[in-house]
């Protein structure tokens, strides 16, 4: 499992006094960029090479606030990877709390738009967890 | 009852992909559920100082395909169902004929202090309709 920290800050929050929800979208972004750089992916080098990951499908689950200066940790785990599409499982937690809870559908494709296959970094994640997408 | 907002894409809505970031679409299909309640004759902040806010328990959404800079795209909001304390919407984003955002959201309304409380009136009243309304 991949951690990922996060601070809650001001701009983070709305109205509510919480999080606005859409941000648990780049908070989870963000954990995934790291992540994939961790197994030595540089998105820019792959876009220069005509590449771009695209978000397919989320599915997200808002199960409690979180609010300003909390500490947060993004979780995420592969669920299931094929040559085009990786499924992750992801999840926000305030220490023991689980606060938010999602499941990312992503795809590799061309600048055009057309599908891609993933980096072989990612695609040979489906040897560990047996996925086939 | 189909509700419509317009949205131009903008400059800070793209991403390095040269398309919109993907967490964008939540902010204009949240503009879209603004302006429906607004419409309906619901003002966010005087629900606000009374104790209350919306907030979003769900989203399933679908990526369907790319919008870019200069896109005129138009969000369409359906009332799937509706209970005291629930709201669930069909939402879609569209150039022209061309579908490319889905997102069905369940958002209910909450005291500051987080207890679910029961939806504004207007709200409530579209659950009595929401069979004639879903296509």
């Amino acid at each position: 499992m991949h951690s990922f920290a996060i601070t809650v800050h001001y701009e983070d929050t709305d109205m509510g006094g919480v999080v606005y929800h859409a941000n648990y979208l780049k908070f989870i972004e963000r954990a995934r960029s790291d992540w994939v750089r961790a197994l030595g992916v540089d998105q820019n080098a792959l876009r220069d090479a005509g590449t771009v990951f695209a978000v397919h499908r989320i599915e997200a689950d808002f199960l409690a606030p979180a609010r300003l200066d909390d500490r947060l940790e993004v979780h995420t785990d592969p669920v299931q990877v094929s040559k085009a599409r990786i499924v992750l499982k992801q999840e926000v937690w305030r220490g023991e709390t689980c606060l938010f809870r999602a499941l990312a559908t992503l795809v590799a494709m061309s600048l055009q738009g057309r599908p891609r296959r993933l980096p072989p970094q990612l695609a040979q994640l489906s040897e560990m967890i047996g996925g086939n997408a | 009852m189909l509700h419509r907002f317009p949205v131009t894409v903008y400059y800070e809505d793209t991403d390095m992909g040269a398309i919109v970031y993907h967490a964008n679409y939540m902010k204009f299909v949240d503009r879209a559920r603004a302006d429906w309640v607004r419409a309906m004759g619901i003002d966010q902040n005087a629900l606000r100082e009374q104790g209350y806010v919306f907030v979003v328990h769900r989203i399933e959404a679908d990526f369907l395909a790319p919008a870019k800079l200069d896109d005129l795209l138009e969000v369409q909001t359906r009332v799937k169902s509706a209970t005291r304390s629930r709201l669930v919407l069909d939402q879609s984003i569209h150039r022209g004929h061309t579908a490319l955002f889905r997102a069905r959201a369940t958002l209910a309304l909450v005291g500051l202090d987080g207890r679910p409380r029961r939806l504004p009136e207007p709200l409530q009243a579209l659950g009595k309709l929401g069979a004639l309304m879903v296509m």
